[in-house]
C-alpha cells in the first residue's frame, strides 16, 4: 500500500487536482468567506480617506500571467474608489498592464458614468520602473505628454488642475509584488500607500503593511474576493473560491500523505537495516 | 467576430499547456515557443517605442539632451565586440551608479528606517513580545563575526523563525499557482465553452 502510494503516477495527482477545482466552478458548494480584519481594515482606509474629488492614482501593474489574482482586485478596489466619487488617474510602468489599464477605464466609463478628462485619465507605459516612479515624485508633469490613447495632455482639464504628485490623496497600487514602486512614491508627503497584490509576493510587502508604511494591504485571489464581498459586488474572485479552497485542501492533503509516506519509509529503512 | 476567434486561440494555447500534465508532446512544444515568441516580439516591439518615443523624437526636434542616453545605449552594443568591450563598460557604469543611487535614496528610509523603527514597540502583548525576540534571532543569525557556541540558542530560534517565514512563503506561492490554475479553468469553462455555475 505504502509503495503503491510512494511510486503513484503524478498525473492521478493531476487529475485530481483538476477534478477538485473544476467541481465547485461548476457546481459551487457556498463555503463561508469570513473577511479578515486586514481586508476591513484595507477597506475602511479608501472608506475614510478618500472623499468626493479627491485625487487619487491607481497603478496598474500587472500581465496576463497575474490576471487571475489582480484583475478581480482591480474592479474591487477600483469600483470601491470611483464609488466615492474621487478623480482618478491610471499610471502603468509594467509593459503589458496597458492592456487592463483599457479595461478598466471602459468599466469606470460605464459603470460610474465618468467623464474621460474630467475625472478620469489613463497615462501611458512609462519604463523604468523604480526610476520612472522617483520622476513622478520629483517632476509628475514633466513625465508625461500624451495619454495612453496618444493624445496631448494639456488638452484635458483634469490634467491641467493637477501640478505635482503631491495634490494625490492616495496611491493604490496593484502589482505583482515588487516594493520598487514604494521606496519613491513614500517620499511624497501626505500621500497615502495602498497596495493589491500576488499571493506569492505577500512576504515581501507584509512587512511594509505591518510598519505601517502602507494604509492597505490585499493579498492574491482571496483578498479579491473578500473585497468584492465588503464592496457587495461579488465577482470572478468570489466565484472561486471554493475551488481555491478544495484545492488547498488537496495540496494539504498531498503534503501530509507525502510526509507520512517518507517518515514510514525511512522507518522501514531503519527496521531493515538493523535485522542485516 | 474577433472575439470568438481569440477565445479560441487561448482555448487551444491553455490545453497545450495542460497537455504537458500527461506528457511531454509537441503541442506543449509549440504552445512553449509560441508564448516565449510571442513575450520577446512584444518586449521588442515596446523597447523600441520607449526609444523612439522617449529619447529619439525628443533629440531630433530640438531636446538635444536626449542625444546622451541615445550614444550611451548605443555603446553598449559593443560588448558584441571582443576589441571595443571596453567601450560598453562606460554607460554600463553609468547605469549602475544611477539605479543604485534611485533605489538607496528610497530604500534607506522605506526598508531601512522605517522597517527598524517599526520593530520598536511596546512589549505589552504577547503578539509584539514575539515579533521583538524573533526579530532580534533572526538577525542574530545574520551576524557572521560571531560563533555559534557565542550566540547560542538564539541562533536556533532565529533559524526556526526563518523557517517558519519560508512554510509561509511556499503557502503562499501555492496559494498563487492554484489561483492561476482557476482562473484558467474559469475561462476553459466560461469563456470557451460557455457553461454556466450550476451546470448548464
Amino acid at each position: 500500500m505504502l509503495e503503491k502510494l510512494n511510486n503513484a503516477d503524478i498525473r492521478i495527482l493531476y487529475v485530481l487536482m483538476v477534478i477538485a477545482a473544476t467541481f465547485p466552478l461548476l457546481w459551487p458548494i457556498g463555503l463561508p468567506l469570513p473577511i479578515s480584519e486586514q481586508v476591513k481594515a484595507s477597506y475602511n482606509a479608501i472608506e475614510t480617506n478618500i472623499k468626493q474629488n479627491d485625487l487619487v492614482f491607481i497603478g496598474v501593474d500587472f500581465e496576463p500571467t497575474q490576471e487571475a489574482e489582480l484583475w478581480p482586485q482591480l474592479l474591487a478596489v477600483g469600483r470601491h474608489v470611483a464609488s466615492k466619487g474621487a478623480r482618478i488617474v491610471l499610471v502603468n510602468m509594467i509593459a503589458g498592464g496597458f492592456r487592463y489599464e483599457e479595461r478598466f477605464e471602459e468599466v469606470l466609463i460605464k459603470q460610474f458614468d465618468m467623464k474621460y478628462g474630467v475625472n478620469l485619465l489613463a497615462l501611458p507605459f512609462s519604463a523604468g520602473r523604480e526610476a520612472a516612479f522617483q520622476s513622478i515624485v520629483a517632476d509628475f508633469k514633466g513625465l508625461y505628454k500624451v495619454d495612453l490613447h496618444g493624445k496631448t495632455l494639456t488638452g484635458f482639464p483634469l490634467w491641467n488642475e493637477i501640478k505635482s504628485s503631491k495634490d494625490f490623496k492616495m496611491y493604490v497600487q496593484i502589482a505583482d509584488a515588487p516594493d520598487w514602486w514604494l521606496r519613491p512614491m513614500s517620499q511624497v508627503k501626505g500621500l497615502l500607500l495602498w497596495n493589491g497584490t500576488v499571493a506569492s509576493g505577500a512576504s515581501t510587502m507584509a512587512p511594509l503593511y505591518q510598519s505601517g508604511q502602507m494604509c492597505g494591504f490585499i493579498i492574491g485571489m482571496s483578498g479579491g474576493a473578500e473585497y468584492e464581498v465588503l464592496t457587495k459586488r461579488p465577482g470572478p474572485a468570489a466565484a472561486a473560491m471554493d475551488a481555491q479552497s478544495m484545492g488547498h485542501a488537496l495540496i494539504i492533503l498531498f503534503v501530509i500523505l507525502g510526509n507520512v509516506g517518507y517518515q514510514m519509509t525511512r522507518r522501514n529503512e531503519a527496521k531493515a537495516k538493523k535485522a542485516r | 467576430m474577433n472575439e470568438t476567434i481569440g477565445i479560441w486561440i487561448g482555448a487551444f494555447l491553455t490545453l497545450g499547456l495542460f497537455s504537458w500534465m500527461y506528457k511531454e508532446n509537441a503541442w506543449f512544444r509549440i504552445v512553449e515557443n509560441v508564448f516565449v515568441g510571442a513575450s520577446l516580439g512584444h518586449l521588442a516591439v515596446t523597447g523600441y517605442q520607449n526609444v523612439m518615443d522617449i529619447a529619439w523624437k525628443p533629440a531630433i526636434t530640438g531636446k538635444y539632451i536626449m542625444w546622451l542616453p541615445l550614444i550611451g545605449g548605443f555603446m553598449l552594443f559593443s560588448r558584441w565586440f571582443k576589441k571595443y568591450t571596453w567601450i560598453s563598460r562606460v554607460p554600463m557604469g553609468f547605469l549602475v551608479g544611477t539605479t543604485a543611487a534611485v533605489v538607496m535614496n528610497g530604500a534607506i528610509k522605506a526598508q531601512l528606517i522605517e522597517q527598524a523603527a517599526a520593530t520598536m514597540m511596546k512589549l505589552t502583548s504577547i503578539n509584539n513580545i514575539i515579533f521583538v525576540v524573533l526579530t532580534i534571532a533572526a538577525t542574530t543569525y545574520f551576524l557572521f563575526t560571531l560563533q555559534s557556541k557565542q550566540t547560542g540558542p538564539i541562533v536556533n530560534l532565529g533559524k526556526y523563525a526563518m523557517m517558519i517565514a519560508f512554510g509561509a512563503t511556499f503557502g503562499q506561492t501555492v496559494m498563487s499557482r492554484i489561483s492561476l490554475f482557476t482562473g484558467r479553468m474559469q475561462f476553459l469553462l466560461f469563456q470557451w465553452l460557455k457553461l454556466t455555475p450550476g451546470g448548464g
